[in-house]
Protein backbone atom coordinates (compact mmCIF):
# COMPACT_ATOMS: atom_id res chain seq x y z
CA UNK A 1 0.00 0.00 0.00
CA UNK A 2 2.73 2.41 1.30
CA UNK A 3 4.22 1.30 -2.39
CA UNK A 4 1.58 2.59 -3.83
CA UNK A 5 0.78 5.57 -2.75
CA UNK A 6 4.30 6.87 -3.02
CA UNK A 7 4.95 5.91 -6.57
CA UNK A 8 1.17 7.68 -7.46
CA UNK A 9 2.91 10.74 -5.50
CA UNK A 10 6.00 10.53 -7.08
CA UNK A 11 3.96 10.65 -10.74
CA UNK A 12 2.19 13.75 -9.00
CA UNK A 13 5.36 15.58 -8.17
CA UNK A 14 6.72 14.62 -11.90
CA UNK A 15 3.97 16.46 -13.22
CA UNK A 16 4.04 19.29 -11.56
CA UNK A 17 7.43 20.08 -13.44
CA UNK A 18 4.77 20.70 -16.24
CA UNK A 19 3.77 24.66 -16.64
CA UNK A 20 -0.22 25.22 -17.27
CA UNK A 21 -0.14 25.05 -20.94
CA UNK A 22 1.17 22.17 -20.39
CA UNK A 23 4.88 22.63 -21.16
CA UNK A 24 7.87 21.27 -18.79
CA UNK A 25 8.77 23.79 -16.40
CA UNK A 26 12.28 22.30 -16.42
CA UNK A 27 14.61 22.71 -19.14
CA UNK A 28 15.54 19.85 -21.28
CA UNK A 29 18.97 19.03 -22.80
CA UNK A 30 18.93 20.01 -26.22
CA UNK A 31 21.16 19.43 -29.33
CA UNK A 32 22.47 23.48 -30.47
CA UNK A 33 20.62 23.25 -33.40
CA UNK A 34 17.67 22.34 -32.57
CA UNK A 35 18.05 24.81 -29.64
CA UNK A 36 18.36 28.08 -32.22
CA UNK A 37 15.06 26.16 -34.31
CA UNK A 38 13.45 26.76 -31.18
CA UNK A 39 13.77 30.55 -31.41
CA UNK A 40 12.12 30.46 -34.68
CA UNK A 41 8.70 28.47 -33.36
CA UNK A 42 7.40 25.15 -33.47
CA UNK A 43 7.99 22.62 -36.47
CA UNK A 44 5.22 20.98 -38.68
CA UNK A 45 4.46 17.65 -39.53
CA UNK A 46 4.24 16.32 -43.20
CA UNK A 47 1.34 13.94 -43.07
CA UNK A 48 1.80 12.39 -47.05
CA UNK A 49 5.52 11.77 -46.34
CA UNK A 50 4.92 10.49 -42.48
CA UNK A 51 7.64 13.08 -41.24
CA UNK A 52 8.56 16.47 -39.33
CA UNK A 53 8.68 18.91 -41.79
CA UNK A 54 11.56 21.60 -41.17
CA UNK A 55 9.28 24.62 -41.93
CA UNK A 56 9.00 26.77 -38.61
CA UNK A 57 5.99 28.53 -37.33
CA UNK A 58 5.35 30.96 -34.77
CA UNK A 59 4.02 29.79 -31.56
CA UNK A 60 3.02 32.87 -29.48
CA UNK A 61 2.11 31.11 -26.49
CA UNK A 62 4.84 29.29 -25.57
CA UNK A 63 6.27 30.96 -21.98
CA UNK A 64 9.99 31.53 -22.41
CA UNK A 65 10.98 29.21 -19.56
CA UNK A 66 9.12 26.82 -21.35
CA UNK A 67 10.20 27.18 -24.43
CA UNK A 68 13.09 24.59 -24.46
CA UNK A 69 11.29 21.63 -23.04
CA UNK A 70 8.34 22.49 -25.72
CA UNK A 71 10.73 21.67 -28.26
CA UNK A 72 12.24 18.81 -26.57
CA UNK A 73 8.78 16.99 -26.35
CA UNK A 74 7.75 17.43 -29.91
CA UNK A 75 11.24 15.97 -31.29
CA UNK A 76 10.61 12.84 -29.04
CA UNK A 77 7.50 12.68 -30.71
CA UNK A 78 8.78 12.82 -34.12
CA UNK A 79 11.50 10.34 -33.44
CA UNK A 80 8.74 8.05 -32.21
CA UNK A 81 7.38 7.95 -35.66
CA UNK A 82 8.99 5.38 -37.36
CA UNK A 83 8.03 2.97 -34.55
CA UNK A 84 4.21 4.19 -35.42
CA UNK A 85 3.94 5.33 -38.99
CA UNK A 86 0.13 5.38 -38.71
CA UNK A 87 0.28 8.02 -36.17
CA UNK A 88 0.84 11.76 -35.89
CA UNK A 89 2.90 12.74 -33.47
CA UNK A 90 0.63 15.15 -32.18
CA UNK A 91 -1.23 12.02 -31.16
CA UNK A 92 1.65 11.57 -28.65
CA UNK A 93 1.40 15.28 -27.11
CA UNK A 94 -2.54 14.59 -27.01
CA UNK A 95 -2.23 11.54 -24.80
CA UNK A 96 0.17 13.18 -23.07
CA UNK A 97 -1.77 16.33 -22.31
CA UNK A 98 -4.87 13.65 -21.23
CA UNK A 99 -2.24 11.75 -18.57
CA UNK A 100 -1.69 14.96 -17.08
CA UNK A 101 -5.60 15.43 -16.70
CA UNK A 102 -5.79 12.26 -15.35
CA UNK A 103 -3.22 13.00 -12.87
CA UNK A 104 -4.72 16.57 -11.79
CA UNK A 105 -8.01 15.21 -11.27
CA UNK A 106 -6.43 12.35 -9.16
CA UNK A 107 -4.38 14.82 -7.56
CA UNK A 108 -7.78 16.58 -6.55
CA UNK A 109 -8.93 13.28 -5.51
CA UNK A 110 -6.46 12.21 -3.15
CA UNK A 111 -7.25 15.80 -1.04
CA UNK A 112 -10.43 14.63 -1.09
CA UNK A 113 -9.36 11.01 0.72
CA UNK A 114 -7.10 12.93 3.32
CA UNK A 115 -10.04 15.00 4.15
CA UNK A 116 -11.75 12.07 4.97
CA UNK A 117 -9.39 11.14 7.59
CA UNK A 118 -9.63 14.67 9.07
CA UNK A 119 -13.15 16.17 8.76
CA UNK A 120 -15.58 13.26 8.94
CA UNK A 121 -17.27 11.23 11.06
CA UNK A 122 -16.64 8.18 9.60
CA UNK A 123 -15.86 5.41 12.22
CA UNK A 124 -13.78 3.50 9.52
CA UNK A 125 -12.03 6.44 7.80
CA UNK A 126 -8.48 5.52 7.95
CA UNK A 127 -8.87 1.75 6.44
CA UNK A 128 -11.54 3.30 4.29
CA UNK A 129 -8.82 6.38 3.40
CA UNK A 130 -5.84 3.37 2.60
CA UNK A 131 -8.59 1.57 0.24
CA UNK A 132 -9.41 4.76 -1.77
CA UNK A 133 -5.52 5.44 -2.14
CA UNK A 134 -4.65 1.98 -3.71
CA UNK A 135 -7.81 2.08 -6.29
CA UNK A 136 -7.34 5.56 -7.19
CA UNK A 137 -3.25 4.59 -7.65
CA UNK A 138 -4.77 1.29 -10.20
CA UNK A 139 -6.39 3.94 -12.04
CA UNK A 140 -3.57 6.49 -12.47
CA UNK A 141 -0.52 3.39 -13.22
CA UNK A 142 -3.31 2.19 -15.97
CA UNK A 143 -2.27 4.39 -19.53
CA UNK A 144 -5.81 3.59 -20.88
CA UNK A 145 -8.11 4.52 -17.74
CA UNK A 146 -10.77 6.78 -18.33
CA UNK A 147 -10.82 10.25 -16.39
CA UNK A 148 -11.84 9.70 -12.73
CA UNK A 149 -15.06 11.92 -11.25
CA UNK A 150 -14.39 13.26 -7.83
CA UNK A 151 -18.65 13.89 -7.94
CA UNK A 152 -18.91 10.18 -7.31
CA UNK A 153 -16.26 10.17 -4.47
CA UNK A 154 -18.32 12.94 -2.97
CA UNK A 155 -21.67 11.77 -3.24
CA UNK A 156 -20.39 8.38 -1.48
CA UNK A 157 -18.84 10.05 1.56
CA UNK A 158 -22.01 12.00 2.32
CA UNK A 159 -23.64 9.00 1.85
CA UNK A 160 -21.67 7.68 4.22
CA UNK A 161 -21.49 10.47 6.87
CA UNK A 162 -25.45 10.67 6.47
CA UNK A 163 -25.37 6.85 7.63
CA UNK A 164 -23.07 6.65 10.47
CA UNK A 165 -23.65 3.09 11.88
CA UNK A 166 -22.93 1.69 8.44
CA UNK A 167 -20.09 -1.61 8.54
CA UNK A 168 -17.21 -1.10 6.80
CA UNK A 169 -18.23 -1.89 2.75
CA UNK A 170 -16.70 -3.79 0.32
CA UNK A 171 -15.65 -0.37 -2.15
CA UNK A 172 -14.11 -1.17 -5.83
CA UNK A 173 -14.44 1.03 -8.73
CA UNK A 174 -16.87 0.52 -12.17
CA UNK A 175 -15.48 0.85 -15.47
CA UNK A 176 -16.54 4.07 -15.48
CA UNK A 177 -14.40 4.64 -12.38
CA UNK A 178 -17.33 5.52 -10.47
CA UNK A 179 -16.90 4.11 -6.47
CA UNK A 180 -19.15 1.00 -5.96
CA UNK A 181 -19.71 -0.20 -2.44
CA UNK A 182 -20.98 -3.51 -1.23
CA UNK A 183 -23.05 -4.75 1.76
CA UNK A 184 -22.55 -8.67 1.82
CA UNK A 185 -23.15 -11.12 3.74
CA UNK A 186 -24.68 -14.04 2.63
CA UNK A 187 -25.89 -14.60 -1.04
CA UNK A 188 -29.06 -13.49 0.16
CA UNK A 189 -27.68 -10.22 2.67
CA UNK A 190 -26.53 -8.38 -0.81
CA UNK A 191 -26.96 -5.09 -0.83
CA UNK A 192 -24.53 -2.72 -3.33
CA UNK A 193 -24.64 0.89 -4.46
CA UNK A 194 -22.92 3.05 -7.61
CA UNK A 195 -22.27 6.42 -6.66
CA UNK A 196 -22.90 8.20 -9.65
CA UNK A 197 -21.10 11.78 -10.45
CA UNK A 198 -24.91 12.54 -11.50
CA UNK A 199 -25.91 12.28 -7.63
CA UNK A 200 -28.28 9.55 -8.23
CA UNK A 201 -27.42 6.04 -6.91
CA UNK A 202 -27.89 2.77 -8.84
CA UNK A 203 -28.68 0.10 -6.28
CA UNK A 204 -28.89 -3.63 -6.08
CA UNK A 205 -30.67 -5.45 -2.94
CA UNK A 206 -30.40 -9.78 -2.54
CA UNK A 207 -32.78 -10.67 0.82
CA UNK A 208 -34.85 -13.14 2.22
CA UNK A 209 -38.55 -12.81 0.97
CA UNK A 210 -40.67 -11.86 3.12
CA UNK A 211 -43.08 -14.66 3.16
CA UNK A 212 -40.75 -17.96 2.46
CA UNK A 213 -37.14 -17.21 3.59
CA UNK A 214 -35.86 -19.99 1.53
CA UNK A 215 -36.93 -17.61 -1.80
CA UNK A 216 -34.26 -14.67 -2.63
CA UNK A 217 -35.93 -11.47 -3.52
CA UNK A 218 -33.74 -9.57 -5.93
CA UNK A 219 -34.01 -6.25 -6.82
CA UNK A 220 -32.13 -3.23 -8.10
CA UNK A 221 -33.15 0.60 -8.96
CA UNK A 222 -31.88 4.30 -9.66
CA UNK A 223 -32.90 6.81 -7.20
CA UNK A 224 -30.69 9.74 -5.60
CA UNK A 225 -28.58 9.62 -2.36
CA UNK A 226 -30.39 11.47 0.04
CA UNK A 227 -33.45 8.99 -0.23
CA UNK A 228 -31.33 5.78 -1.00
CA UNK A 229 -31.62 4.62 3.07
CA UNK A 230 -35.00 6.02 3.07
CA UNK A 231 -36.09 3.63 -0.06
CA UNK A 232 -33.79 0.20 1.03
CA UNK A 233 -34.59 0.02 4.48
CA UNK A 234 -37.58 -1.40 4.04
CA UNK A 235 -35.91 -4.46 2.59
CA UNK A 236 -34.42 -4.99 5.73
CA UNK A 237 -31.05 -4.00 4.45
CA UNK A 238 -30.22 -2.30 7.70
CA UNK A 239 -30.03 -6.35 9.58
CA UNK A 240 -26.84 -7.35 7.97
CA UNK A 241 -25.29 -3.32 6.80
CA UNK A 242 -25.11 -1.43 10.04
CA UNK A 243 -23.05 -2.52 13.15
CA UNK B 1 -20.26 -8.94 -35.64
CA UNK B 2 -22.17 -11.57 -33.56
CA UNK B 3 -20.60 -14.95 -33.90
CA UNK B 4 -21.26 -18.26 -32.59
CA UNK B 5 -22.96 -19.48 -29.21
CA UNK B 6 -20.10 -21.05 -26.84
CA UNK B 7 -20.93 -24.34 -25.82
CA UNK B 8 -22.67 -24.45 -22.41
CA UNK B 9 -19.93 -26.81 -20.79
CA UNK B 10 -16.98 -24.57 -22.06
CA UNK B 11 -15.51 -21.95 -19.87
CA UNK B 12 -14.96 -18.02 -20.74
CA UNK B 13 -12.20 -16.04 -18.90
CA UNK B 14 -12.31 -12.15 -17.91
CA UNK B 15 -9.82 -10.20 -17.27
CA UNK B 16 -10.54 -8.24 -14.28
CA UNK B 17 -8.76 -4.98 -13.71
CA UNK B 18 -7.26 -4.42 -10.18
CA UNK B 19 -9.60 -1.02 -9.40
CA UNK B 20 -12.13 -3.75 -9.86
CA UNK B 21 -10.51 -6.53 -7.40
CA UNK B 22 -12.25 -7.04 -3.80
CA UNK B 23 -9.54 -6.47 -0.75
CA UNK B 24 -9.12 -10.47 -0.77
CA UNK B 25 -8.35 -10.32 -4.46
CA UNK B 26 -11.16 -11.72 -5.80
CA UNK B 27 -13.10 -10.26 -8.42
CA UNK B 28 -16.37 -7.85 -7.45
CA UNK B 29 -19.62 -7.17 -9.05
CA UNK B 30 -17.56 -4.20 -11.56
CA UNK B 31 -15.59 -6.87 -12.66
CA UNK B 32 -18.09 -7.84 -14.78
CA UNK B 33 -20.09 -3.90 -15.42
CA UNK B 34 -19.81 -2.56 -18.66
CA UNK B 35 -18.71 0.68 -20.29
CA UNK B 36 -21.27 3.42 -21.00
CA UNK B 37 -22.06 2.35 -24.67
CA UNK B 38 -20.23 -0.98 -24.78
CA UNK B 39 -22.04 -3.96 -26.81
CA UNK B 40 -20.97 -6.41 -24.82
CA UNK B 41 -19.00 -7.61 -22.46
CA UNK B 42 -15.27 -8.73 -23.51
CA UNK B 43 -14.75 -12.57 -22.43
CA UNK B 44 -12.08 -14.94 -23.90
CA UNK B 45 -13.07 -18.64 -24.58
CA UNK B 46 -10.75 -21.10 -22.84
CA UNK B 47 -11.41 -24.48 -25.31
CA UNK B 48 -10.93 -22.53 -28.55
CA UNK B 49 -6.97 -23.04 -27.85
CA UNK B 50 -7.84 -27.00 -27.57
CA UNK B 51 -8.14 -29.42 -24.56
CA UNK B 52 -5.01 -28.42 -22.99
CA UNK B 53 -4.55 -27.38 -18.51
CA UNK B 54 -5.98 -24.39 -17.99
CA UNK B 55 -2.65 -22.62 -17.35
CA UNK B 56 -1.82 -23.46 -21.14
CA UNK B 57 -5.27 -22.15 -22.06
CA UNK B 58 -4.35 -19.11 -20.07
CA UNK B 59 -0.98 -18.87 -21.67
CA UNK B 60 -2.57 -18.36 -24.92
CA UNK B 61 -4.91 -15.79 -23.87
CA UNK B 62 -2.23 -13.72 -22.53
CA UNK B 63 0.07 -13.80 -25.89
CA UNK B 64 -3.27 -12.20 -27.62
CA UNK B 65 -4.96 -10.24 -25.34
CA UNK B 66 -5.46 -6.70 -27.04
CA UNK B 67 -4.23 -5.21 -23.68
CA UNK B 68 -1.69 -4.12 -21.03
CA UNK B 69 -1.87 -6.92 -18.64
CA UNK B 70 -1.66 -5.51 -14.60
CA UNK B 71 0.74 -7.14 -12.22
CA UNK B 72 -2.38 -7.43 -9.89
CA UNK B 73 -5.04 -8.00 -12.01
CA UNK B 74 -7.01 -11.49 -12.15
CA UNK B 75 -8.49 -13.38 -14.75
CA UNK B 76 -11.86 -14.72 -13.69
CA UNK B 77 -12.73 -18.46 -15.27
CA UNK B 78 -16.30 -18.54 -15.33
CA UNK B 79 -18.32 -21.81 -17.18
CA UNK B 80 -20.83 -20.86 -19.77
CA UNK B 81 -23.77 -22.74 -19.28
CA UNK B 82 -23.96 -22.01 -15.40
CA UNK B 83 -23.54 -18.45 -16.43
CA UNK B 84 -25.98 -18.11 -18.49
CA UNK B 85 -28.45 -19.84 -16.43
CA UNK B 86 -27.50 -18.02 -13.49
CA UNK B 87 -28.50 -14.75 -15.43
CA UNK B 88 -31.51 -16.14 -17.27
CA UNK B 89 -32.87 -17.88 -14.07
CA UNK B 90 -32.53 -15.07 -11.73
CA UNK B 91 -32.95 -11.60 -13.46
CA UNK B 92 -35.16 -12.77 -16.12
CA UNK B 93 -33.05 -11.42 -19.17
CA UNK B 94 -33.65 -14.31 -21.34
CA UNK B 95 -31.87 -12.92 -24.06
CA UNK B 96 -28.41 -12.77 -22.27
CA UNK B 97 -25.62 -14.99 -24.30
CA UNK B 98 -22.13 -15.52 -24.46
CA UNK B 99 -21.00 -15.38 -28.45
CA UNK B 100 -17.82 -16.05 -30.20
CA UNK B 101 -16.15 -12.42 -31.54
CA UNK B 102 -12.69 -13.57 -32.92
CA UNK B 103 -10.15 -10.65 -33.81
CA UNK B 104 -7.28 -10.94 -36.18
CA UNK B 105 -4.88 -10.38 -33.19
CA UNK B 106 -7.38 -12.27 -30.43
CA UNK B 107 -9.12 -15.17 -32.31
CA UNK B 108 -10.66 -16.45 -29.07
CA UNK B 109 -12.29 -13.01 -28.08
CA UNK B 110 -15.93 -13.51 -27.31
CA UNK B 111 -18.95 -11.45 -25.56
CA UNK B 112 -21.32 -11.65 -23.17
CA UNK B 113 -24.05 -10.00 -24.60
CA UNK B 114 -27.77 -8.88 -23.52
CA UNK B 115 -27.08 -6.33 -20.72
CA UNK B 116 -25.92 -3.01 -20.47
CA UNK B 117 -23.75 -0.72 -18.24
CA UNK B 118 -26.34 0.14 -15.83
CA UNK B 119 -27.66 -4.07 -15.64
CA UNK B 120 -25.88 -3.77 -12.22
CA UNK B 121 -28.29 -7.14 -11.02
CA UNK B 122 -26.83 -8.98 -13.97
CA UNK B 123 -23.23 -8.24 -13.02
CA UNK B 124 -23.72 -9.08 -9.50
CA UNK B 125 -24.92 -12.45 -10.57
CA UNK B 126 -22.24 -13.11 -12.78
CA UNK B 127 -19.91 -12.28 -10.09
CA UNK B 128 -21.34 -15.26 -7.87
CA UNK B 129 -20.61 -17.71 -10.38
CA UNK B 130 -16.81 -17.68 -10.58
CA UNK B 131 -15.46 -20.73 -10.86
CA UNK B 132 -11.09 -19.86 -10.48
CA UNK B 133 -9.23 -17.16 -10.53
CA UNK B 134 -5.60 -16.86 -11.53
CA UNK B 135 -2.99 -13.95 -12.11
CA UNK B 136 -3.13 -11.96 -14.85
CA UNK B 137 0.34 -12.06 -16.18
Amino acid sequence: MLNSINTADSLIREYEKYDAAGYPLATTSISPGLFEAKKEGFPTFDEEERKPKLIWRHASHVSPEAEVGSISILVESFLDTSAKPQESPFDALEERFRDREKIRQIKKIKQKINAIIDETNIRFSRRLAARLHFLYDAVLEDPDEDPVPIESLVNFIRFLQDTPNLKYPEVVLTPSNEISAQWRTEPNRHFAVVFQMTGETRFVIFTPNSKDSKKTDRLSGITSVDTLMELVEPHGVLDWAVQ
Amino acid sequence: MKGKSLPDPDHIARYCKPKTLREDGRPSRTSFMLKPGEPYLSVNWLEYFGDIERNEQLDCIRRHISLSLASTAKFAVLNVGETLNQVQANSGASHVSILHEPTTKDPSHSGIHGYRHEDDLIADLIAEVVLEIYPAR
